[in-house]
């Protein structure tokens, strides 16, 4: 076998049927042999094989062959298995078993949509098919529930379906119609709705064309969401030339995924056809790289099952230098050189989104944009959530109606965030814009370390706890710790402008332990305020329903688990100790406010 | 790697007289560097000082740092009790005359200083910064390890040893026993044995 070479051996032809055909023979040879010397386990242990590595490697590329292989295979397929003792398939790994059993009942579409939830290692399963529920039980179809051996084939209840979030599903959909519109292709389909779960009737989508090779790039067309009885239909209709601009030649193939938001959950839908309605339409394309690089995109089925569009070249130049071009790439220097290039590519793109790329660019070229006056960016422990000091001072500006524009940094999910703020993603290009543009920052850890702050911007550390333990440089591991670290340390707490104290033993412990050189803001803790005088006015808010009030006279005393440190990354195993000494109870941080 | 091995450094002092561990002077010698830790040595300093007056800090040495460890003393209100003699060639007296070595280091390797200590029989508190340290040392037995960087637990073992004269004879005889394993003619010994190994082992090969 020559991998990769001209011709290849018949059993890696998989696009030809013959290539199953000969299969099927080769395991009806083998069948006879064991008759003949009575082998029967080893035959039983030959057809699991056969449905769980042989059926299912045919099944797999299914979707992305034309209509009238489809017919064929499911014919030759079927009375080979019609052969095979049904018990057999009760050995077998449970979607091959259901594939099989499907295909003896004549129906391809439930066997295909149990390969594609049985996809290869690695891979994701989607579920393209809408489960039935029969008795309090879950079945992949109601094609045998009158058989025991059906039933028990067909349950799937164990999977999950009916209880696994929703946004953890990877949904089927189809596309059913691909047309132009004028200048606008408009492309429609429906996405199954395993046991009626997504119930909202409001749901909205995107389109997504993904590039195949490259995780992250996408381009995005707003798509109708419909809820259509028990099925969900979908529509876009853009623009291609306009929205789709491929590189060329780097970006060959795009695959076509819908994302669907259903109340708080996006399900992500991959997209097939089954039949031909994506056949034949060209939509026009102009890579960057110009015209020779390819005129049209064209949408075909790709092995995995995905709908997706290549490029190809149509018109010239692109006829022309379009196959030359691949063949170049396919010699041995081209070879190289195409792996070399690629090799850059991915260099440049690593480089360009670094972290100490936008750092770089934040101190030399950002902080050179003039400030925005009344612009605020808030953080909370490092942007995981909307809460504590830099909250309570967001609303507190917000009850006064200042005109300040809030901009919150959030991590991960912008959830839980306030309506009326801008938000960034925490070491984003935009974060890193707003930081720079910023007249104050206010946070309770640490905005990244190496960030120069401009004489321009106020920095307003509100810190988060009192120390209970040895801070900063007073800490063992910081101690032992490199010149080098202890000057980041430095440089990074020289930043702050005001740091909010609440008692002398916050000057005592945090200030000097954390080498603090801005006068500390003796104006307690703004978290605190409801609490105490604060209380009237806040009485009422959602976020205060949790918080205690032990309000005496004038001082407020409040029990507050101790935060997490944020001068330095602990490891998973100490993190587990202090965790567990927390839960204990032994270390607890105590909160006085004296009201003034 | 069963056939790997380390040869360590042999004890190049040959002391002539031992320290009697009766002069209250803790002493720490080395490069005044960051490296070094004197400024964490200050700072366990701060912690024991006031309860021992009559005791000293030495530290030996010039570098890098020393204009900072002066401030960084004087800021600590040590003056009276921390000295500055600069480098010294004379191991022996530097030794001799103190009761407690303090090795302070954030990185070292295999620390020749604690051979040396152990050497003129001094006790010595050292910080886990090498595997080095455990090498030479057994906590409790012939010296006292503390946790890197932790200030706290080095001033506690510096207290241990200052309020306990008992302690430091016994934790200094057992340096000064367990250290003849570095003995010039004990590693004469080991590196003449592996030469033979390697002889013999060429000589029936061929």
């Amino acid at each position: 076998m020559v991998p990769g070479g001209e011709t290849l051996s018949i059993t890696h032809r998989r696009a030809e049927l013959r290539s199953f055909a000969d299969r099927l023979e080769v395991h009806r040879r083998i069948d006879a042999t064991f008759r003949a010397h009575g082998a029967t386990e080893l035959a039983r242990l030959k057809n699991v094989k056969f449905v769980n590595h042989d059926l299912l490697l045919y099944l797999r590329e299914l979707r992305g062959r034309d209509p009238e292989y489809r017919g064929e295979f499911l014919a030759l397929a079927r009375s080979y298995l019609a052969g095979m003792d049904a018990t057999v398939l009760e050995e077998c790994n449970r979607l091959p078993a259901i594939a099989g059993f499907m295909i003896r009942e004549g129906d391809l579409e439930a066997a295909m949509a149990a390969a594609d939830h049985a996809p290869k290692k690695n891979g994701t399963p989607t579920l393209s098919i809408e489960p039935i529920e029969h008795e309090g039980r879950i079945y992949w179809s109601d094609a045998a529930l009158e058989t025991e051996l059906g039933r028990r084939i067909l349950d799937v209840t164990d999977l999950g379906i009916h209880s696994a979030p929703l946004g953890t599903l990877r949904l089927g959909g189809r596309l059913s119609a691909m047309r132009w519109e004028g200048r606008e292709l408009v492309l429609a389909g429906d996405v199954v709705n395993p046991l009626g779960r997504i119930a909202d009737m409001e749901p909205t989508g995107t389109l997504e064309i993904r590039d195949r090779r490259r995780k992250d790039r996408a381009f995005k067309v707003p798509a109708t969401v419909r809820y259509e009885g028990g099925r969900i239909g979908w529509q876009v209709r853009f623009a291609p030339a306009r929205r789709i601009r491929p590189i060329g030649l780097v970006d060959q193939t795009w695959g076509l995924w819908l994302r669907v938001r259903t109340g708080e959950d996006t399900i992500t839908v991959r997209l097939t056809s089954t039949g031909t309605v994506h056949d034949g339409v060209a939509v026009p394309v102009r890579p960057r790289l110009s015209r020779i690089a390819g005129d049209r995109l064209e949408a075909y089925v790709a092995e995995s099952g995905e709908l997706a569009l290549r490029i190809v070249g149509r018109r010239f130049p692109a006829r022309v230098t379009l196959p030359l071009l691949r063949r170049a790439a396919r010699t041995e220097p081209g070879r190289t050189w195409w792996r070399s290039l690629l090799r850059v590519e991915k260099a440049v793109l690593r480089r360009v989104t670094a972290r100490a790329t936008k750092i770089a660019v934040f101190n030399r070229i950002l902080v050179r944009l003039p400030v925005k006056k009344g612009t605020v960016v808030f953080e909370s422990h490092l942007g995981t959530q909307y809460s504590d000091n830099p909250k309570y001072i967001h609303r507190e500006l917000r009850e006064r109606g200042t005109s300040h524009q809030a901009i919150w940094s959030y991590d991960k999910s912008g959830r839980g965030f306030p309506e009326d703020a801008k938000l960034v993603r925490r070491g984003s290009w935009a974060y890193f814009h707003a930081l720079a543009r910023a007249e104050f920052w206010v946070d309770n850890q640490g905005f990244p370390a190496r960030l120069t702050k401009r004489r321009q911007t106020t920095y307003i550390q509100t810190w988060h706890g009192s120390a209970f333990k040895r801070m900063g440089f007073d800490e063992p591991t910081v101690k032992q710790s490199t010149e080098k670290e202890h000057l980041r340390l430095r440089q990074m707490i020289g930043r702050f402008d005001h740091f909010l104290v609440r008692s002398e033993h916050d000057v005592g412990t945090l200030v000097r332990g954390l080498g603090v050189t801005a006068e500390p803001l003796r104006a307690g803790y703004p978290r605190n305020d409801p609490l105490t005088g604060g209380a009237r006015r806040h009485r009422g808010h959602a976020g205060d329903r949790h918080e205690p009030r032990v309000v005496r006279g004038d001082t407020g005393v409040v029990p507050v688990p101790a935060g997490e440190t944020p001068l330095r990354r602990r490891r998973p195993a100490a993190r587990a100790h202090r965790r567990r000494r927390r839960r204990v109870g032994v270390r607890r941080h105590v909160q006085r406010r004296r009201h003034a | 790697m069963s056939n790997a091995g380390a040869m360590p450094n042999p004890v190049h002092v040959t002391p002539a007289s031992f320290s009697p561990r009766t002069e209250p002077v803790v002493v720490r010698l080395g490069r005044l560097s960051f490296e070094k830790g004197q400024d964490m040595l200050l700072e366990a300093w701060a912690e024991v000082a006031p309860r021992h007056p009559a005791w000293r800090l030495r530290l030996y040495g010039t570098g890098p740092e020393e204009d900072a460890l002066r401030r960084r003393t004087a800021e600590l209100g040590l003056d009276a009790s921390v000295e500055f003699p600069g480098a010294t060639s004379d191991l022996e007296s530097a030794l001799t005359g103190a009761s407690v070595f303090a090795l302070s280091s954030r990185e070292e390797g295999f620390p020749m200083s604690i051979i040396e200590a152990m050497a003129y029989g001094l006790p010595t508190v050292a910080f886990d910064c090498t595997p080095g340290v455990r090498e030479l040392l057994t906590d409790g037995h012939d010296g006292l390890i503390v946790t890197p960087g932790n200030v706290i637990e080095f001033a506690a073992a510096l207290d241990r040893l200052m309020d306990d004269g008992r302690l430091r004879d016994s934790l200094g005889e057992a340096a000064r026993a367990s250290v003849r394993r570095y003995a010039p003619d004990a590693i004469i010994d080991r590196w003449e044995r592996q030469f033979a190994l390697v002889d013999l082992r060429s000589s029936t090969s061929v």
